[in-house]
């Protein structure tokens, strides 16, 4: 019973934290294709605000969730979690950075946000749906 | 412009992922070979991975928000591999705490 309940929290923070990627990666994504103008402030603090008090701890909370979970089912040795942590590992580092630029530009908005952030939201899209397949399905 | 609470949360990271490597190497390895308990080295070593994932992701943040040169950074990165390695990377990272930010340097000069 108690795995369930563990189960159900890491789902939900993790629903939670994927939710918040998205926000940040298309509002980045926008901010590198259109001309740059004061009205983007109220949103982007709006954003670093969700971020600070919900995005990070849903954030911990499915690595320490993750983690208990992988310990009570002795799951640790198996290849399908191992390539799930490490797509864990990558959105956790792409979080950061959009955390980073978000900052960046909120306190200087004249700095150019790098192209490269386009391919944010497809990326996080493209890692939820090899995880859910990871995790479902089980290969290996 | 490095951003102040990125900043120290970097720096808390950073204490936190020196304390349990020096934990890990003077505690943990020598309760395993020398007297024979094997599971400090599991419990402080997965607790230090934990440790490392977070300061290698409060070093991602802070470094996206710019104000860093490669210098610094590969300082900071080496500090952490190295036992004592953070303690002597603090006082930079102190130091760039208490650089004021763009919107403070606005209000002082309102």
């Amino acid at each position: 019973m108690n795995y369930l309940w563990i189960e159900a929290l890491h789902v939900a923070a993790v629903l939670i934290w994927i939710g918040g990627l998205f926000t940040q990666s298309i509002v980045l994504a926008a901010l590198a294709r259109s001309q740059v103008d004061s009205s983007f402030g109220p949103l982007i603090s709006s954003i670093r605000r969700w971020d600070g008090r919900v995005t990070v701890p849903a954030m911990l909370l499915t690595w320490a969730l993750g983690i208990t979970l992988a310990a009570l089912s002795g799951s640790f040795s198996k290849s399908w979690l191992s390539g799930k942590l490490v797509l864990v590992i990558l959105l956790s580092g792409l979080h950061g950075m959009q955390i980073g630029m978000l900052r960046r530009f909120s306190s200087k908005p004249a700095v150019r946000i790098p192209d490269f952030v386009r391919w944010f939201p497809g990326l996080i899209a493209a890692s939820v749906l090899a995880i859910a397949i990871l995790v479902v399905v089980k290969p290996g | 412009m490095p951003d102040r609470t990125l900043i120290r949360r970097l720096r808390l990271a950073s204490l936190l992922e020196g304390f349990t490597l020096l934990l890990l190497l003077f505690v943990a390895v020598p309760a395993k070979h020398l007297f024979g308990h094997p599971m400090a080295v599991r419990v402080i070593g997965s607790v230090h991975g934990l440790c490392f994932l977070l300061f290698l992701w409060s070093l991602v943040a802070a470094v996206s928000a710019g104000g860093w040169s490669r210098g610094e950074i590969f300082r900071i990165l080496l500090g952490s591999f190295l036992p004592f390695g953070v303690f002597v990377n603090a006082p930079l990272l102190k130091r760039k705490e208490l650089i004021p930010e763009v919107s403070e340097l606005g209000e002082e000069e309102r």
